[in-house]
Formats: C-alpha cells, sequence, structure tokens
C-alpha cells in the first residue's frame, strides 16, 4: 500500500442530481453537483435561499435519494441501499443539527441525547449521553424536557445529540437560524470546539457569512449547481 | 352595577357564540371521537331505556291476554267452594276455570315399539270457555276445545312439540298422565296465557279440566294451583272489586292479579336486566365521557395559536371559556342526536330481529321518556368532562401557550371550575340515583364507579411513577416504550382510566356470571340429589320408600312431609303494609312450602333461640331462615302468620337457622314445630342420590307403580337453569362488550392526538439511525405495555368489584376464574396494539425530508 495516496474522502458525491415533484410539475433542485471533502475538513454551504444547501445536506445525510450520481459517505455508497439501511449509516456514521432542533419534546434532554447510542445498541449509552450533555455545559440541565430549555440550550442538546455516537461526518442545516446572535455565536463555538476535538467532518449550511468564514472551504451555491468551491477567507 | 354585569355577560354570549360558530367552520374532522364517545354513551343509555319500555309496554298491551282475563284468582291445592263461584257470577262476571300442576306424561306402547319413556309435563286442565281472552294457536289449528274432547272414551290432549321429541310420539299417539290416556291431537304453537315464566320444568300438556279427574291426580294436599280467570261487567273497576272480594272472603287466601300484574315474573326479570342494563349504559357514558374530556384536550391543544391570539387581541379569559363550552354544547347536541337516533331506534330492530322469541312482542316506537333521560345525561355528562380542560384553557396566560404544547405546565382551574366540576359529578350521581327503580343499587353503583375510576387513576399514577423511577436493563425499544408510559402528555392516564373501566366492567360481568354458571353446572354439591319427588301422598309413603331404595345404588333417600301456606302477617302486621328488603321479597310472593320436624334438620345450624322438644303440644312455633328474619326485620319471639289452606296461623319464632341453598339439601324456610299441621292435608316430598347410570331406573321405580307422583332430574332443571343463564350472559356480556368499545373509542383518540407526534418521533428515530422495524418495534412495546398495565388494572379492578358483588350481593361462594381474567388481559392487550398499529402505521413510512424541510 502507498503510503502517500490520497485519503478516501468522507464525502464524496459523484454528478449528484436531485428533482422534486410538486404539483407544479418537476423542479431540478441539484444539478451535477460534484463535491469531495476529506475526513476533517470542515466546509460552509452558503448561497441564496432555493439554490439547494438544504437538499445538498438531505442527500449526504440519506434523507433524500438522488435522481442522478452516486454518493458515498465514509466510504458508504449509497447507491441500492433501502431506507433502513441509510438510517444504519446514519447511526454509525452521520450526526445532524437542524436548524429547528428537533429534540423530541417528550423526552428530557438525557433521553434525547441517549437516543443514538441506545439505536446503535450501547450498554453505557446514559453515561456517555450524560458526558455529551456536560460537554456542551448542560450537565446541569439533563432531566429538563426541550420546553423548560432556551432555544440555545435546546440548541446545545441537539449537538450533544449529533456528537454523542461520535460521528465520522455532521451535517448541520442552518444551526443558528433560530437563535439571536449571542446565543448562536455561543452555540458556534461549541460546535467548532467539538468537531476540532473529534476531528469530525463537518459540513455546515448557512447564510451567515461569518459562520461560512470559520470552515475551512467554502462552497457556494447557485439554481443547484456548484458555483465556487474555494477556501474560506476568515 | 348588576345590570351592567348582565349586559356585559350577555353581550359575551352573543360574541361567544359568533366566536364558536367560526371555530366550528372547520368541520366535526377533529371532533369524531368527542361525536362517537357521546354518541355511544346516550345510544346505550336511550336504547336499553327504549328498548324496556317497548318490552314493558309488549306485556302491558297484552296484559289481558297473558293473565288470561280481567282478573286472575289463585287458589293452592283446592278450587274454590261453589258458594265462591255462584259469589262471582252474581257480580256478572264471566268465569273460566285453570288447574295447573306438574305431572309425569308416559307412553302407552300401544301405539310405539320404543321402550315405555316419561317425561315430567306441565299439565294444564282448562274449562270449555278457555281462553277468555285471546287464541290458542295449535298445529293442526283446529277448535281448541274440540282437540281436548273426549272421543270414543278417549280425551284429547294438545302439547308442547318438544314432547313428542322426547317421548318419541307424534300427533295422533297416546299417551298417559296419572290413571288416563289422552290421545296427542295437536301441537301448541302459542299460548295467551302462557304464563311468562322465566323457567319451567317440562313441555306444556293441555288435557280438558274434566279429564283431570280421571288421571287420578287430584289428591288431598297436591300441589295444583287453581286459577279462576274472569271477564269483569263493564263498568266494574278492579280495585273496588276486589275490596269488595277480600271483604266477603277475607280468609279465602287467593292471590288477586288485574292485568296490571300479568307475568309478574317475567315483569320481574326485565326490571332487574332493565337495572343492570341501564347501569352498563351509564358506564358507557362514563367512558365516553373520558373520551369527551380527552377529545376536547386534544382539541384545545390544538387550537393553543387561536386562544392566544384571541387573548393577545384582548379576549378575556371568560370570553375564551364561553367561546369554547359553547362550542362544545353545539357539538354534544350533534352528538346526542345521533345517539338517540340510534339507541331511540333500538326497539324497532329489537323487534324485527327477537319480537316473535320473547313472551309478548315489544311495541316498537319512540319512547320520548328515556330518550329525554338520556339526552340529559349525555349533556350533563359532555359538559362536565368538558369542563376541566376548557377551564384550563381559559387559564393559561397567551405568552405560556406557545410552550405548553411542549411542556405543559402544572396548570389547575380557577377554584369557581372546580368546583362546577365536581357540581357536574353531583349532578351525574343524583341523577343517576334519582332516576333509577333501586335507588339503594344505583347508590351502590355511584360509589362503586368513584372507586373504580379512583383505583384506576392510583393505578395509572403508580405506573408512571414506577416507570419514571425504574429503568429497565433491557433493549432500546423496551425501554422507549417504558419511557412513553409517564413521558408528559402520556396516554397512560386517560387509556388507562377509559379501556381500564371498560375492561373492569366485561371482567366484573364475566366473572359474576363465570361463577353463577359455576354454582349450576360444576359446584354441585358432592353429594347433591338426581332427583325430587313430588306429589307422593301419605298412603303412599311407606311403598314408595321401599321402591326407590330398592334400586341398587340409590343413596342418601330423605322425605319429609309438605304442604303449602303464604305469608300474610310479619309481626302482627299485614304482609302489604311491612317494610320487606327486596334481597328477601321472595319469601312473600305466592305459596311457600312448608313442613314441620320433631327434629331439627340434618346440617341445618342454629344461630338463636333453641329447638323445641321432641314432645312439643304447645301454641305454634316455628323456626325461620334467618336470612328472611333480617329481610323482616324481625327477631326471635315475633310472630308470622302464615295461611294454610283458607286457615291463618299465626306462629312465634322459636329458633333461627342459617340454610346453605347451594347444598340442594332438602330444607325448609319455615319449619313448623309438631301439633299445628299434623292433622292438614299434606304430601310428601323425597331426593334421592344415584349416579346418571341408574337415574332411568330410579325414575321408574318412582314413577311406574305410582302415577301421580312427579320426578323432577335435578341434573335436566340445572341444565335448564344454565341455558337461561347462558342466554342472559350473551346478552349482558354484549352489553357490556359496549363499555369495552367506548373505551376503545377513547384509546383511538388518545393515539389520534398523538399522531403529530408519532410521525415526528418516527422521522427523528430514523434520521438517527433506527430502521423501520425498530421504530415499529418501539411503537408496538408501548402499546403492548399500555394495553398490558391497562388490561391487568382493569382486571383488578373488575375482580375486585365481581368478588365483592359475588359475596355480599349474592351471598354465595367465590370462584377466581383465572382463564376468564387471563383472556381478558390478553384481548385488552390485543385490543390495544391493533388500535396502536393502526393508529401509528402510517407514521412509519413517513418520509423524513420533507418533515425535516417544513418544521
Amino acid at each position: 500500500m502507498n503510503s502517500n495516496a490520497t485519503p478516501a474522502p468522507a464525502i464524496h458525491l459523484d454528478g449528484v442530481g436531485l428533482t422534486l415533484h410538486s404539483d407544479a410539475g418537476p423542479v431540478e433542485v441539484l444539478r451535477g453537483v460534484d463535491l469531495s471533502v476529506a475526513a476533517g475538513e470542515t466546509v460552509g454551504v452558503v448561497g441564496p435561499s432555493g439554490s439547494g444547501k438544504t437538499s445538498l445536506l438531505m442527500v449526504v445525510a440519506g434523507l433524500e435519494t438522488p435522481t442522478a450520481g452516486r454518493v458515498s459517505v465514509a466510504g458508504q455508497a449509497f447507491c441500492g441501499l433501502d431506507e433502513d439501511a441509510l438510517a444504519r449509516v446514519r447511526r454509525d456514521y452521520i450526526g445532524i443539527v437542524f436548524q429547528n432542533f428537533h429534540l423530541l419534546p417528550t423526552m428530557t434532554a438525557l433521553e434525547n441525547v441517549a437516543l443514538p447510542l441506545e439505536f446503535a445498541g450501547l450498554d453505557d449509552a446514559f453515561d456517555k449521553a450524560r458526558d455529551g450533555l456536560a460537554a456542551v455545559g448542560l450537565g446541569a440541565r439533563t432531566a429538563h424536557y426541550p420546553g423548560q430549555l432556551s432555544g440555545g440550550e435546546q440548541q446545545r442538546v441537539a449537538l450533544a445529540r449529533a456528537f454523542a455516537a461520535e460521528p465520522q461526518v455532521l451535517l448541520a442545516d442552518e444551526p443558528t437560524g433560530s437563535l439571536d446572535g449571542a446565543t448562536g455565536t455561543a452555540v458556534m463555538e461549541v460546535l467548532f470546539d467539538l468537531q476540532a476535538r473529534r476531528g469530525t467532518t463537518l459540513v455546515l449550511v448557512t447564510h451567515a457569512p461569518e459562520l461560512a468564514d470559520r470552515c475551512a472551504r467554502i462552497v457556494r451555491l447557485e439554481d443547484g449547481r456548484i458555483a465556487d468551491d474555494g477556501t474560506s477567507g476568515g | 352595577m348588576t345590570e351592567h354585569r348582565v349586559a356585559d355577560f350577555s353581550t359575551d354570549i352573543c360574541l361567544a357564540w359568533r366566536l364558536a360558530r367560526r371555530e366550528l367552520r372547520g368541520g366535526l374532522a377533529g371532533f369524531r371521537i368527542f361525536l362517537g364517545s357521546l354518541a355511544l354513551g346516550v345510544a346505550a343509555i336511550s336504547g336499553v331505556g327504549s328498548t324496556g319500555e317497548a318490552i314493558e309496554a309488549g306485556l302491558a298491551a297484552d296484559g289481558r291476554k297473558l293473565l288470561g282475563g280481567d282478573v286472575d284468582l289463585r287458589l293452592h291445592t283446592n278450587p274454590p267452594t261453589s258458594a265462591q263461584i255462584d259469589h262471582l257470577l252474581a257480580g256478572g262476571a264471566i268465569l273460566s276455570a285453570v288447574a295447573e300442576m306438574r305431572a309425569m306424561a308416559w307412553t302407552t306402547g300401544a301405539t310405539t315399539s320404543a321402550p315405555k319413556r316419561r317425561a315430567l309435563v306441565e299439565l294444564k286442565a282448562v274449562d270449555k270457555v278457555y281462553p277468555l281472552v285471546g287464541t290458542v294457536i295449535t298445529d293442526p289449528q283446529q277448535p281448541f276445545q274440540k282437540l281436548l274432547s273426549r272421543r270414543d272414551e278417549t280425551w284429547g290432549a294438545v302439547v308442547d312439540a318438544g314432547l313428542l321429541r322426547r317421548l318419541g310420539l307424534a300427533v295422533g299417539d297416546k299417551t298417559r298422565v296419572g290413571e288416563a290416556v289422552f290421545e296427542i291431537r295437536a301441537t301448541v304453537i302459542r299460548e295467551p296465557d302462557q304464563v311468562a315464566s322465566v323457567l319451567s320444568f317440562g313441555p306444556r300438556f293441555f288435557i280438558a279440566k274434566a279429564a283431570l279427574t280421571d288421571t287420578g291426580l287430584v289428591q288431598p294436599g297436591s300441589h295444583i294451583h287453581f286459577n279462576t280467570r274472569l271477564l269483569l261487567p263493564p263498568g266494574v273497576a278492579f280495585e273496588a272489586w276486589k275490596t269488595e272480594l277480600l271483604s266477603t272472603y277475607p280468609k279465602a287466601g287467593w292471590r288477586i292479579r288485574s292485568q296490571q300484574e300479568a307475568a309478574p315474573g317475567i315483569r320481574r326479570f326485565i326490571d332487574r336486566m332493565g337495572l343492570f342494563m341501564a347501569f352498563v349504559g351509564l358506564t358507557v357514558l362514563l367512558v365516553g365521557g373520558i373520551g369527551v374530556a380527552g377529545s376536547v384536550a386534544s382539541y384545545l391543544d390544538g387550537k393553543t395559536a387561536a386562544i392566544a391570539s384571541f387573548k393577545c387581541l384582548g379576549a378575556p379569559g371568560r370570553l375564551v371559556f364561553l367561546t369554547y363550552m359553547l362550542q362544545i354544547a353545539a357539538l354534544s347536541v350533534v352528538g346526542i342526536g345521533i345517539g338517540l337516533a340510534v339507541g331511540g331506534g333500538l326497539p324497532f330492530v329489537v323487534t324485527a330481529l327477537i319480537g316473535e322469541l320473547l313472551p309478548t312482542p315489544p311495541v316498537a316506537a319512540f319512547y320520548p321518556q328515556p330518550m329525554a333521560l338520556a339526552a340529559l345525561f349525555g349533556m350533563v355528562t359532555a359538559m362536565t368532562f368538558a369542563l376541566w380542560p376548557v377551564a384550563r384553557a381559559r387559564e393559561v396566560p397567551a405568552a405560556a401557550l406557545f410552550r405548553d404544547a411542549i411542556a405543559p405546565a402544572n396548570r389547575m382551574p380557577k377554584p369557581a371550575y372546580r368546583w362546577a366540576t365536581g357540581l357536574g359529578i353531583v349532578v351525574l350521581a343524583a341523577l343517576t340515583v334519582v332516576t333509577s327503580d333501586d335507588r339503594i343499587f344505583a347508590a351502590w353503583f355511584v360509589g362503586g364507579a368513584l372507586a373504580t375510576i379512583g383505583l384506576l387513576r392510583l393505578g395509572a399514577r403508580l405506573v408512571m411513577k414506577a416507570a419514571a423511577a425504574n429503568r429497565l436493563p433491557v433493549g432500546a425499544a423496551m425501554r422507549l416504550a417504558q419511557a412513553n408510559l409517564h413521558r408528559p402528555g402520556a396516554a397512560t392516564p386517560g387509556v388507562v382510566l377509559s379501556l381500564g373501566l371498560g375492561f373492569s366492567a366485561l371482567v366484573a360481568v364475566a366473572l359474576i356470571e363465570g361463577n353463577l354458571s359455576l354454582q349450576i353446572n360444576e359446584r354441585l354439591p358432592e353429594r347433591a340429589p338426581a332427583f325430587f319427588f313430588l306429589d307422593i301422598q301419605p298412603h303412599q309413603t311407606a311403598a314408595f320408600d321401599a321402591a326407590v331404595t330398592g334400586v341398587s345404588g340409590t343413596t342418601g333417600y330423605h322425605r319429609v312431609p309438605t304442604l303449602r301456606g303464604r305469608i300474610v302477617g310479619i309481626a302482627g302486621t299485614p304482609v302489604e303494609k311491612a317494610t320487606i328488603d327486596p334481597g328477601v321479597e321472595w319469601a312473600i310472593r305466592g305459596d311457600r312450602a312448608l313442613t314441620f320436624a320433631v327434629e331439627k334438620p340434618l346440617g341445618s345450624r342454629l344461630t338463636a333461640g333453641a329447638w323445641w322438644p321432641a314432645d312439643y303440644q304447645g301454641p305454634p312455633l316455628i323456626s325461620l331462615d334467618a336470612r328472611l328474619t333480617r329481610g323482616f326485620g324481625i327477631g326471635l319471639g315475633d310472630t308470622l302468620t302464615l295461611n294454610v289452606l283458607g286457615r291463618e296461623i299465626s306462629a312465634e319464632i322459636a329458633s333461627l337457622r342459617e340454610i346453605d341453598w347451594h347444598s340442594l339439601r332438602f330444607d325448609f324456610a319455615i319449619i313448623f314445630a309438631p301439633g299445628t299441621l299434623d292433622g292438614a292435608p299434606m304430601t310428601h316430598i323425597a331426593a334421592v342420590e344415584a349416579s346418571p347410570a341408574i337415574e332411568d331406573a330410579v325414575e321408574a321405580a318412582a314413577t311406574d307403580e305410582f302415577s301421580n307422583v312427579s320426578a323432577i332430574r335435578v341434573r335436566e332443571a340445572l341444565e335448564a337453569a344454565a341455558g337461561l343463564l347462558a342466554g342472559v350472559g350473551v346478552a349482558v356480556r354484549g352489553t357490556a362488550a359496549l363499555t369495552v368499545l367506548a373505551g376503545v373509542l377513547v384509546l383511538a383518540g388518545a393515539i389520534a392526538a398523538n399522531r403529530r407526534r408519532r410521525r415526528s418521533e418516527a422521522v427523528v428515530f430514523k434520521v438517527l439511525g433506527a430502521s423501520r422495524k425498530r421504530v415499529l418495534v418501539v411503537f408496538l412495546t408501548e402499546y403492548g405495555i399500555l394495553g398490558l398495565v391497562t388490561g391487568v388494572l382493569g382486571a383488578a379492578v373488575g375482580t375486585l368489584t365481581a368478588w365483592a358483588v359475588v359475596r355480599f350481593l349474592m351471598h354465595s361462594e367465590w370462584v377466581f376464574l383465572s382463564a376468564t381474567v387471563a383472556s381478558t388481559i390478553a384481548a385488552c392487550v390485543a385490543v390495544t396494539l391493533v388500535a396502536g398499529f393502526a393508529g401509528t402505521w402510517r407514521a412509519l413510512g413517513q418520509k423524513a425530508a420533507p418533515l425535516l424541510r417544513n418544521a
């Protein structure tokens, strides 16, 4: 084996297209997207509304099936995988953070964080979840329900949950979109800190240039295509 | 000031109604469970009430026919005297005489090659004017009197078709009853005055009254009922006529019934069934009330934004409350209307389906009284159960409403609304008691229902606490399911209460019925008699004893003298004026078997007083069933007055006995000391134990030689009782199953209310790596546990209820029927699983992306 060989990318998209069907007719959301993200790399995805940022993230997460092209994450090719197999890929390799947190309202913070670990069959799911919450500064709020937490705290729980299973890839979709500036900044500090400590590959969809600038690489999407792919100026 | 308040309130009402109407524009889709729950409860109550009224109306309409005239005079053992007959005729009445007794019918062997067969029959000897009212329908249909007439020295008989099957005979064959031979000329299809007795010992056997003498069955002391039916002259009022008759013959001892009192046995049976069914109906409504509360709460949860908007725009809490209460009231009218349409129409369905099978066809009609009562119950229930969730919504500050959906705060309505809810419950309870025919029973029902609700709520709370406090060391699915039992907004309390209430009612009914069946079928005392023999004449006793005990294998033979008498006075008070516990009313209905004894009967236990000396010759003394003294409110030293063969005898109560009637041992509620009855014409009754293998031989020995003796096979009588009970059981369990249906509606409501949550849960589970199978397992495990918990709690409460009823109301031995309970719990789990799966399977197929995009 050649030790100088390029390591396999954490994310690889090859000619990915996505056409969604609506009452108004088919809409081409992604058009021939080629993207390769190396392990540990941080990528900010920017672009105007409707440019396909969230769709790109959904495709990488295996939540949307591309109508063209191929996708692989952490060496796992998505092609031919059914819904359940894709769920297993997410369980083992991918963490996701949403703008609206998507915490389960009837579960405590601890239970929310423990969930992916339980799905993975870990015996110490709750111990790890507790550590995860402590890592995001919520060690004292384990028994609180999402409704009893502020927006920033909820997003930190979501971060703890996303990082709980130590995924190789973290996908974040406008993680500060529902937060005020100061809270958003604080949450992003936590996100980048965790990412840096664990060497997680990060794909961050955002409208905020200053957040994108914190990534090593910025990909600009326009009309479903990659219009620009370069290093961050930040 | 007051005027302003009135004006404000009036304005609020108008505005609230406008707002309510706007809210209702969204249609009734969100109110299916509300409407279903309310409609089912109202349908159950109005259906039970209307059907009862229809049957009562049928009985009333046919009262004259069932009674056989305007009046029925009944005497036991002896027919009315000629002076009495003359007196009745002098008043202008038209008379018809009917005698009824039990007897044995035999094949004669003349026209059949089959071995000699015999059967106990209900013999009815009628005079030439019978029936005074109505027509006897026979097959072949011929003039009834002609069928019974004597032809070529042989009397005719019209019999129940069942007897022909039993004896292997056909119309045209001959059969013997007593000393007389009868030619069977037709079978009876419909008997106008069929005594609507719930249980009979044998098939009907009609003969002419003149033929009765030829049978030789009319012996001194024989158990014969002599009925004299009368058609009163026009314009004669029954009560006045009765008063005159009683003043002329104060001690004749007849039982006088008007057409309003026809078929008292059936009427009592229908009343008791109606009472029980009414309580089942109320339980259905109660479960429906929980459904109402759940669906209103769920609806208001979905209206938080609207309520918040109202409040932000300046609407006071009172207006919010009025708006939604008016909306609930309007919807209640719709639900109640649906329920009334179904329940009120039930008499038409019952009449069409089983009208012909009933003693008298019900009168199919809409009965306003039970429908109005059901509507009232429905409205009070809907308002009471809706009040709490609406009052909670009223109290929520607009700002808090936005977060409440996620983490409901521990809100309580204002004290006034809490009081109003309490008042609603009191009104419901009072309405239940006041409108019931048996208020004591109704009060027990209310108490029992409240206790059941309390126990189920407590059970649900304990289960939730236990689920919250302990984490099961098992897989994720089990742990998530366990956790879902106690989460905020968990379905546990609602489902445990509603479905638990339904299943507890079902378990209670099944266990009570099971215990009753067991008493009859399987728990026969080890040494139960195989036969009871009636009408053994005093001169036959020695020969009869020898004949029966001569059959090899018979044991426990026992014979006692008996005659009939009627209780007419209790401690000096005429029985009509005495206060008597309903539980012992049977003792004053008609004649009771009496006996006298020197020695205390074997196995009897004296609880008070002392048995008389063997040579006692003083004033009349009796030993009485202790339960009767309690029911009559009397004790040792008091007197009981009995009319025996037209003579009134007042006897002092010398001792009390506890009698175990379930033992089927020979015993009598009233036993006289020697001396009082010794000279009275009486017959003997006997009992003997025998294995089924020798029953035919015993019957032959007892009846071949003694044609006047009737043999009752205990096994067959119990089988007939068991068959009747089984039929009643099906009807009762069917009605009780409605409570489960109501519970399932509530469960469906709870599942529907959580559907949105389920969908997002399923999506998040998938995002976090759970397969569809895993999501399904989580959901089904949750519903399985919920069903199991509900089933166990419902079974526990139902078992407790059944135990209390069997032990303290029926005074029977209690047997825990584990299979019944286990199958009910299994049914509860199955129902919950099916409902849970039906309500959540769509969530499994929920695509993640659209939900995540739109969130």
